[in-house]
């Protein structure tokens, strides 16, 4: 499978990898991320939950450490998801907590899936479906 | 998924931030088709106006959110 290229969002001297992804809630709907290889977990904005027509608290609760060092409160749901031609089902975490400017695509169902390559020098970042044996 | 807008919000992204931070818009092909502060307003509108599309619908982030340590 040819990789999925993504070039980078730039703001004068600063370069983002953010990607959109699509999630199905009420029907397909398109969600902006912020690829964090850092995060155990992908985390939305609640207000991305009300637009998909998700109850977040319907979710499984999990206590997870942010950048601060404080915990949050996130909820776990298993959504389908559309990245690029492939359809998968992952874990998507919602919270009311989340304090930065962004959705998160963390490791969890994704980095497992494919490789990540972030090309700082030519701003682009690149997935390649991992071949399971 | 709709490539056009994608790549027009990446090409734009510097403007989107100068003239929307912190708020979410929707774009279909090369056109923001509506601004607010309510994700699911902003979305129900676009696709009020483009039934057929799956619009894009981005949180744009304020300038300070960008040099960020996640």
């Amino acid at each position: 499978m040819p990789s999925l290229k993504f070039r980078y969002s730039v703001y004068r001297d600063i370069s983002v990898p953010i990607i959109p992804v699509q999630l199905e809630g009420d029907g397909w709907h398109e969600v902006w991320t912020y690829v964090d290889s850092g995060a155990s977990y992908s985390i939305l904005k609640v207000q991305e939950a009300e637009r998909l027509g998700i109850d977040i608290y319907s979710g499984k609760e999990q206590m997870i450490t942010v950048g601060d060092g404080s915990l949050i409160p996130v909820y776990l749901h298993k959504l389908n998801v559309r990245l690029g031609e492939r359809e998968f089902e992952a874990t998507i975490g919602f919270s009311d907590r989340l304090g930065i400017g962004f959705n998160i695509l963390g490791r969890k169902d994704f980095f497992d899936r494919f490789v990540f390559c972030f090309d700082d020098y030519h701003r682009e970042l690149s997935l390649t479906e991992i071949e399971k044996v | 998924m709709e490539v056009k807008s994608q790549e027009w919000i990446t090409k734009n992204f510097e403007m989107l931030v100068d003239e929307y931070p912190s708020k979410y818009i929707a774009v279909v092909n090369d056109k923001v088709v509506s601004v607010g502060t309510s994700a699911k307003d902003v979305e129900e509108k676009a696709r009020k106006e483009y039934p057929t599309k799956i619009p894009s619908v981005i949180l744009i982030p304020k300038k300070e959110d960008l040099a960020c340590l996640l």
